[in-house]
């Protein structure tokens, strides 16, 4: 009978699941098609126009070069100017370690990925292995934050309050503070920083610290700006206690 | 029981304590035990804590180093390749300048970030929204993969996007914890029989759990990982390597986004896209429990290491103890001897201070020389003990003494 109970309730779940894509695929639809639809005509002019200006350029040879330039975009390179650009180097120590970074946590921004056949073996391995430690890692941050809780909670049973009154207040406290230190403000950041509006700088907290990190945003790449120095630095920081913060949630 | 197994998918689950046991490995390990706040307590754990975190940063920085060592000449021979590209297009087509090219290029950027590839005509490529693109979008979202090969661009999007988010990763996370429970009963029942025949034979419970885990590697890895990428090599046209990277990179929840199921443009068979994500659905639980499994690795060689380094503590502690009880005697022995040397002393010099009426040498004060033997100690405690019998000893004899100065010696650690 429990296992009856156990498959009919799996089975409610993954109906769930499928519910719940398809109302979002419907919803995602509706918002996004019409802007998509605008960015490719804006592509097409844009090859129109520099046609226009250029009528000597036959369609194969830029179409050849397109795709030159699309290779390399895709393969991380920003091939605007001509020195700049190699002597930053996407693969220099400090961004490898943010990319080790954002593989142990799941994030995987994309924007940066290996593409040598080493890297990518190396890249399987490293994440078997890093994944894990780092859930160990955050697990007893987690723990231990929710010591801190426990105290403020004892605390405030020692001044009378009710149980249940006190899990519920220690919730809010530490969810409020939590949106506060970790998406409000670091929005508020990133809006100097980065030049992103508050909203962008919130949604890139979130698909950060949720560890979706499409990489459509990402802190400290965007080519032409002038970050300070520790920059990166403080960004690893924040995301690392964000998603401590995440599992202290999770553990409340 | 309902033991929790380790957070795997903490942050990426609801489910808190009564998650299913997804790993076989030797002992369950119920994690989450209230315990005391105690200060003790507080201080271990914050060692361990640091401890773990060091190795994680240690651990990263390993990485960094590799990866630069392995990505870095590839992106400077990218680098110096599309500068030639461009120096060959400009010299070729003299109408264009840099300045000019270097617009278009940035114009090009931006397309590409918002997921157009500027190739061919590209009003009529397919479209990234349609409702089976979409649909694996959403999907995308609340398994935390997040490709990110397709973004939401618009203000309402995003922020659809966030709410969809909160409210989809903690469903997903319930479910996937169903499917792991059920994928874990299934695959019971199955190495129940294999594990039968084995006690049968008189195998060792040792061996039948290693070759039971074995066999739960080999055959998940065949079901959700090899054929899999078989099956991507062959549609998507992408090489071993790429296919089981891709594999790897999805069912962690990485999610790159180099490499997509589904995301070029070619013609798939109708049924492919839900077939990918119902794989991805199982793989993610057999992925949960593997990655739970080599948590539980970890956590038995830090154990063990703890037990290791604690046994190797207590041996160390035993051995100081003995030293020092060994070092005590001997210490005892000898301010005995002494004192009982400084006794016929003493009465040897009363025997003739009477014959001589001569005052005592200063010199003796077998305090001090008991003082001198005990150097290991703080001084602290002893010169206020010593400085009075110290006096004693300059005027004359008394036997209090000598019993002072075995109590003090005993004080002394």
């Amino acid at each position: 009978k429990a296992m009856c109970s156990g498959k009919l309730q799996t089975g409610l779940l993954v109906a769930g699941y499928f519910v719940y894509l398809l109302v979002g695929a419907a919803v995602f639809q509706a918002l996004e098609r019409a802007a998509e639809k605008q960015e490719k005509v804006a592509a097409a002019h844009m090859k129109e126009a520099f046609f226009q200006n250029f009528t000597h350029l036959t369609v194969a040879e830029m179409e050849q070069f397109m795709k030159n330039l699309t290779k390399a975009i895709q393969n991380g390179v920003y091939p605007v100017g001509y020195e700049s650009q190699i002597e930053d180097s996407n693969w220099d120590f400090i961004n490898s370690f943010f990319f080790a970074g954002t593989v142990v946590s799941t994030i995987g921004y994309g924007t940066l990925h290996p593409k040598t056949a080493g890297g990518q073996i190396f890249c399987v391995f490293f994440a078997l292995f890093g994944i894990p430690l780092n859930i160990v890692f955050l697990h007893r941050v987690g723990k231990m934050l929710s010591l801190l809780c426990k105290k403020l909670g004892k605390y405030l049973y020692e001044k009378g309050m009710r149980k249940k009154k006190i899990q519920f207040l220690t919730l809010l406290f530490f969810l409020t503070t939590g949106i506060l230190v970790f998406l409000c403000l670091p929005s508020l950041f990133f809006h100097i920083t980065e030049g992103w509006s508050y909203s962008e700088g919130i949604y890139f907290a979130f698909i950060t610290l949720s560890t979706i990190g499409f990489g459509d945003y990402v802190a400290g790449k965007q080519p032409g700006r002038n970050y300070f120095s520790y920059y990166r630095l403080l960004v690893a920081i924040w995301i690392l206690f964000g998603l401590a913060w995440i599992a202290l949630l999770f553990n409340l | 029981l309902p033991v929790a197994a380790p957070d795997l998918l903490d942050p990426k689950s609801a489910t808190q304590n009564s998650k299913p046991r997804l790993s076989f490995s030797t002992k369950p390990t119920v994690l989450s035990s209230r315990e005391e706040s105690d200060s003790a307590i507080n201080v271990m754990k914050w060692k361990t804590v640091s401890t773990i975190f060091l190795v994680v940063v240690v651990y990263l920085i390993i990485g960094a180093t590799v990866f630069k060592a392995l990505e870095q000449p590839h992106e400077t021979s990218q680098r110096t390749t599309i500068v030639i590209q461009k120096q060959t297009f400009v010299s070729q087509h003299s109408c264009v300048n840099a300045t000019e090219l270097d617009e278009l290029i940035q114009q090009v950027v931006a397309a590409i970030n918002a997921g157009i590839i500027p190739l061919g005509n590209t009003t009529t490529q397919i479209s990234h929204w349609d409702l089976g693109s979409s649909f694996f979008f959403a999907g995308t979202v609340i398994t935390t993969i997040g490709f990110g090969n397709i973004s939401p661009r618009t203000q309402g999007g995003k922020i659809f996007c966030i709410i969809y988010a909160l409210l989809g990763i903690p469903l997903f996370g319930f479910l996937l914890a169903g499917v792991g429970d059920q994928l874990g009963t299934i695959f019971g029942k199955g190495i129940a029989k294999v594990e039968d025949t084995f006690v049968k034979w008189n195998v060792s419970q040792t061996k039948i759990r290693i070759i039971s885990t074995i066999i739960f590697i080999l055959f998940g890895c065949v079901l959700f990982v090899a054929l899999p990428a078989v099956i991507f090599k062959h549609i998507e046209g992408w090489s071993t390597l790429d296919a089981i990277y891709f594999v790897v990179i999805t069912l962690t929840t990485i999610g790159f986004g180099d490499y997509v199921a589904g995301g070029s443009d070619i013609e798939y068979l109708d049924f492919y896209k839900p077939v990918v994500w119902f794989w991805i659905l199982v793989g993610l639980a057999y992925f949960a429990a593997v990655l739970s499994m080599i948590g539980d690795w970890l956590r038995v060689i830090s154990k063990k290491t703890k037990e290791e380094v604690g046994e190797f503590r207590a041996h160390a502690a035993e051995w100081t103890a003995n030293v020092t009880a060994e070092f005590k005697e001997t210490r005892r022995r000898l301010s005995v001897e002494i004192y009982d040397k400084f006794q016929r002393a003493t009465s040897i010099k009363r025997k003739l201070s009477a014959e001589l009426a001569v005052n005592h040498n200063q010199d003796l004060t077998p305090c001090k020389r008991t003082l001198s033997v005990n150097h290991l100690t703080s001084e602290k405690d002893i010169l206020p003990a010593l400085t009075k019998t110290d006096s004693i000893y300059m005027n004359g004899l008394t036997p209090h003494c000598a019993a002072e100065e075995i109590a003090v010696i005993e004080n002394i650690k």
